[in-house]
């Protein structure tokens, strides 16, 4: 399995708008986002892997529970690039913003971590992210970015 | 349309001088001498029938290999190319729907022990609605490109009647990403576009204004359907799958016991097989791309022609390596969903 995407912030202007309108994000700013959850998806699926590489058994919790984060992860990623491309966000560009520095560095902090815990805790804390991203209210989003932000513990 | 204006008028009063000069030799008892032994045949016509007939003949022939008394259908190869993509582009396009249902079989298969009990199979619903979607998007692009090649050969368009159906069912679900619902919008276009040209009665000199109206459309239509193929499906879709894939496999691989050596090697070949058969569908839906790309190129170069008045010849000489581009795009999808 490979990751294809560019990064997503390379595709995302971040602007400081005084008065936050509606905006649909755009299809692209929808693939970006379905590549970045499909990005995470793939390093969860790989820390999942290595641990059962390193001897961890298919049905430890933790295991099992990277495995549903996976399928979680795969679930929005698909989502995003089918169905919720009519996504209207108040002031889209900072939302996309917010949440692609969310994404990535998330992406960073699984890339060839051995820590299981810490996996589970940033695979989690990006499908709250998924879910505030669902309610369009900027305020959760905010929230659940910094989340992301916290559980990886890198900034990007 | 190109080839059509002072050069393609010509060739047509020339034939139609050939036909008359036919008819004038029938009426005059001229033809029928053609039932006779050669020789007698021969002494039987008036020396000025054969010079007539000689002279369209050689003028019907000289016309038919310069100007090709061709047509758009015969210089681009529209119909068949058009035949070609109606069963080469839903093999790419139905398998939307394909890989989620592909993903779901890897996730029932896996055992509940190893799963989380909060994960459930994927809805597919959405999978099989875009799929439908973009079948039906195709088919319009389809259907326009069949109807130039039709309109240009004066073949009838066979399928007048249910324009207006097709028009109407594409509804836009406006829950489908933008460029699936650009692509339905684009596709909308040239149903109506092709409603009124049947209705119009359109002919090979309306041709050009056709393809002129429509080729927003057309570019428009081929880019979004592009997009939906490559990213959505190719990039995140089969992505996926490729995911689910090497989750179902790579586990109970790196888990395998030192006595299950030869289990092992059954199952390896297995993921060596699944795994070239995504391979397959990527490469697919790259040749789509491709193909895309293509009808896009080619209506844009049909679009210059018919503003140059071009000779068909010379519209053929352009569009050759398009269409043929087209078509082994069109081609590999074939080879590679037998």
């Amino acid at each position: 399995m490979k990751k294809t995407s560019k990064p997503v912030a390379a595709k995302v202007v971040a602007k400081a708008v005084a008065v936050p309108a509606d905006t649909t994000l755009t299809d692209d700013q929808m693939q970006a986002l379905a590549q970045a959850f499909h990005d995470i998806a793939v390093e969860v699926g790989q820390v999942r892997l290595d641990a059962i590489r390193a001897g961890g058994k298919l049905t430890d919790p933790a295991i099992v529970q990277l495995q549903g984060n996976v399928y979680s992860l795969m679930t929005t990623a698909a989502n995003f690039a089918v169905q919720a491309a009519n996504l209207t966000l108040a002031n889209a560009d900072q939302a996309v913003s917010e949440i692609s520095l969310a994404t990535q560095a998330a992406d960073k902090a699984l890339n060839k971590l051995q820590d299981i815990d810490k996996a589970v805790s940033i695979a989690s804390s990006v499908i709250v992210l998924a879910m505030a991203i669902s309610t369009k209210d900027m305020g959760q989003i905010a929230t659940a970015a910094k989340g992301v932000v916290t559980a990886a513990g890198v900034s990007v | 349309m190109a080839g059509t204006g002072s050069y393609g008028d010509a060739c047509e009063a020339l034939t139609s001088a050939w036909m008359q000069a036919q008819s004038g030799m029938q009426s005059s008892g001229f033809w029928h001498t053609f039932d006779l032994p050669r020789k007698e045949a021969f002494v039987s016509v008036p020396r000025f029938g054969w010079t007539l007939w000689f002279r369209s003949f050689a003028i019907v022939t000289l016309c038919a290999s310069l100007n090709g008394c061709v047509d758009l259908d015969d210089a681009a190869g529209l119909s068949k190319l058009s035949d070609e993509a109606r069963i080469a582009l839903p093999k790419v396009s139905k398998d939307v729907a394909a890989t989620c249902a592909r993903q779901n079989t890897f996730f029932e298969n896996t055992p509940a022990a190893e799963r989380a009990k909060t994960e459930q199979a994927q809805d597919c619903k959405p999978y099989q609605e875009l799929a439908d979607h973009l079948a039906k998007d195709q088919e319009a692009l389809i259907a326009y490109f069949d109807a130039l090649g039709k309109l240009s050969s004066n073949k009838p368009l066979g399928y007048d009647a249910t324009i207006d159906q097709n028009v109407t069912a594409m509804s836009t679900n406006t829950a489908f990403s933008a460029n699936a619902i650009t692509a339905g919008n684009d596709a909308q276009n040239l149903m109506k576009a092709l409603a009124d040209a049947a209705t119009h009665e359109y002919r090979e000199k309306q041709l050009g204004q056709l393809v002129i109206a429509n080729d927003a459309a057309v570019q428009s239509l081929t880019r979004a359907l592009k997009k939906v193929i490559t990213g959505d499906y190719g990039s995140v879709l089969l992505g996926n799958e490729e995911l689910s894939l090497d989750t179902f496999y790579q586990g109970p691989m790196a888990s395998a016991q030192s006595n299950e050596r030869l289990a092992l090697i059954l199952v390896q070949r297995q993921y060596a097989h699944d795994k070239a058969a995504l391979q397959t569908r990527k490469d697919a839906a790259a040749s789509y791309a491709k193909a895309m790309d293509d009808l896009g190129a080619l209506h844009a170069k049909l679009k210059d022609e018919a503003g140059k008045k071009m000779s068909m010849i010379e519209v053929a000489k352009q569009v050759g390596p398009i269409a043929e581009s087209l078509k082994s795009a069109l081609s590999d999808i074939q080879s590679r969903s037998n």
